[in-house]
């Protein structure tokens, strides 16, 4: 199943920063990614909780620090529904 | 009270009234300090930045992120009498570069990733015995050549007792300039704001007595404090009026989703808002009971940029306190505000406050009657000491009788409802953004023969920056618009470049042949 995940959360980011050869790790941050701005925020976790049909609540966004953050969010979502 | 110290004297006075109360709050780990606490603190930097060169009228400037310590560092140098000089470190490095050029500044400090960015440019090594960077973390850092590579706010705090003899501010005067803001104007270069204590403290205590600010308000900062923003909405004001406040990190990704639990834990009941931040705030998801909020906040303030009726609506009724909006430039503080017991009129931004006096002019110049829309000219007790290396354009908006502002309004019954902008800037999400700099960027292209930028309708931020340019014929059909945003990319920070940029085959000119931007503006809205 993370393997899954990472696939989609790449396709996500891909597709949200618009950059084709994004390549994403766990420790990165919005530090790493220079488009990743307030906005760029709210629109990668809107197209991340569409894309794996989950709702996050905003204090859970709230504590993500990085990409592994929010993929073990994802896969503790997935695991409920 | 002396005369010329007049304002200078009530800060000391409020520092001296509020001791033991609390100051600052760090939003993430809780840690307090006093006014008792801070003023020593700051003394003992200052004493620290004394005894290693800094001095009186000294510019000595700053590019960092939010910090207690970077309050503290303020003070410290304002109690040697040099001149804080702040600078964006979001700014692209020749952007940085070019206002350190610009202000000549005797000692930098820096943020270690601002640092790393700016430090092989030669302007930075000639002066690296006078660059300051905070404790990296990157050992590459460690090994360079600068001298204060590892400053430590806290450190030195531990090292240095208060012995020197350092008094609050020094033998500073209400006309003594104390901060110079670089923001942008109406050419590539940004223009240089230098600002006396009597414009800011003056107009800070006007601004309070209004709002009835005072010791109960707890602001939180979450404006870079490279900006008036930060410095004087949120830091100054709220220590002239013997408020107190939560220091926090520009409202900014997982901030953002935080920022009503930092609200509710560290008990804020004073909030400040760009309209971007409201538009930001709306957009996150209605999952938590906000009921709270209606007997917690006691004031909501918004600034910066034009905030659209409807949102302070929505807004109000979603998180149940009022909305009291101002009309601020950095030349001039505050102008107008609203404020409880003034029944709200869409689109105004409130009374003139005492010390200001507001005009609507038209293109002679001649003053226009109430609900004529024209040119909004200032007259203020609270005016910028004056700019300082501006172009032609700029400097001529100071006349013998006023400051023309660049924006439009009209005034009905004393309150002043602005309705537009006269001059070329395009403001994004509170930030002000020159279109001739995003022009000199995408200028750097090669094909491109003409280009022109403006600002268009944006949810969120209000506005986006956005372009068009003609093409040389030789290259027309060879370059593509990714081609002239990549160009961007090297040249501007990420919050200047363009989000839209359409190649066109003609430039849309007006009768004198300049390029018509609200033509411009009209063919990149309708696409």
């Amino acid at each position: 199943m993370s393997d899954d995940v990472q696939e989609q959360l790449l396709s996500v980011f891909r597709s949200v920063f618009e950059i084709d050869d994004l390549q994403i790790a766990d420790d990165m941050t919005a530090d790493n990614i220079e488009q990743w701005d307030s906005l760029a925020h709210i629109t990668l976790i809107t197209e991340v909780e569409k894309s794996f049909e989950v709702r996050f609540r905003n204090a859970e966004v709230a504590r993500l620090k990085n990409i592994g953050d929010l993929k073990a969010l994802i896969n503790k979502h997935l695991s409920k529904s | 009270m002396k005369f010329k110290t007049k304002h200078v004297d009530q800060l000391r006075k409020i520092f001296d009234n509020n001791l033991q109360k609390i100051l600052l709050i760090d939003a993430e780990s809780g840690l307090q300090l006093t006014y008792k606490e801070f003023l020593e603190d700051s003394l003992c930097l200052a004493s620290y930045l004394k005894s290693n060169g800094v001095e009186k009228n000294d510019h000595v400037a700053f590019s960092a992120e939010n910090s207690i310590h970077l309050a503290i560092l303020y003070f410290a140098v304002w109690h040697c009498e040099a001149l804080v000089i702040p600078i964006n470190p979001q700014l692209h490095p020749d952007d940085i570069v070019l206002i350190l050029e610009d202000c000549q500044p005797s000692f930098c400090f820096f943020d270690p990733f601002v640092y790393e960015s700016v430090r092989h440019d030669k302007y930075i090594e000639s002066m690296r015995e006078r660059v300051y960077c905070f404790s990296p973390e990157s050992s590459e850092l460690h090994n360079s050549k600068a001298k204060n590579i590892n400053f430590s706010v806290s450190e030195v705090i531990e090292k240095n007792d208060n012995s020197s003899s350092v008094n609050m501010l020094g033998n500073s005067e209400d006309e003594s300039v104390f901060l110079r803001i670089y923001t942008s104007g109406t050419t590539s270069r940004p223009k240089g704001i230098d600002i006396t204590y009597k414009g800011l403290i003056g107009n800070e205590l006007a601004f309070g007595k209004k709002l009835e600010i005072g010791s109960e308000n707890r602001f939180y900062n979450i404006l870079p404090m490279c900006y008036l923003g930060g410095i004087h909405n949120l830091l100054l004001l709220p220590i002239v009026n013997g408020s107190s406040i939560v220091m926090g990190k520009p409202l900014a990704g997982a901030a953002l989703y935080g920022f009503w639990d930092t609200v509710r834990e560290r008990k804020i009941n004073t909030l400040w808002f760009t309209s971007a931040m409201l538009n930001m705030l709306m957009s996150l998801r209605d999952d938590d009971d906000m009921c709270y909020l209606k007997d917690q906040i006691i004031l909501g303030l918004v600034g910066m940029a034009p905030l659209l009726p409807e949102v302070k609506v929505n807004f109000e009724e979603r998180f149940g306190f009022k909305l009291y909006e101002n009309y601020a430039l950095s030349e001039t503080a505050f102008l107008t505000t609203n404020y409880p017991g003034l029944e709200y009129r869409k689109g105004s931004c409130g009374d003139v406050l005492p010390g200001v006096n507001v005009e609507i002019v038209d293109e002679n110049g001649t003053s226009l009657p109430d609900g004529d829309v024209g040119q909004i000219k200032v007259k203020s007790e609270y005016f910028m000491k004056g700019y300082v290396n501006v172009s032609e354009e700029d400097s001529s908006s100071i006349t013998s009788d006023g400051f023309l502002t660049g924006d439009l309004g009209y005034l009905d019954g004393g309150e002043l409802f602005p309705t537009g902008r006269a001059k070329d800037l395009i403001i994004r999400g509170g930030l002000n953004i020159s279109p001739a700099s995003v022009e000199k960027a995408i200028y750097n292209h090669p094909a491109v023969e003409l280009a022109a930028v403006v600002g268009i309708p944006h949810d969120i931020y209000g506005e986006e920056v956005a372009g068009v340019v003609t093409l040389k014929s030789s290259v027309e059909g060879k370059i593509s618009s990714a081609d002239i945003m990549s160009i961007c990319n090297d040249h501007l920070a990420q919050f200047q470049r363009p989000k839209l940029i359409q190649i066109i085959d003609v430039m849309p000119l007006g009768a004198t042949g300049k390029i018509d931007k609200k033509q411009v503006k009209q063919l990149l809205i309708e696409n």
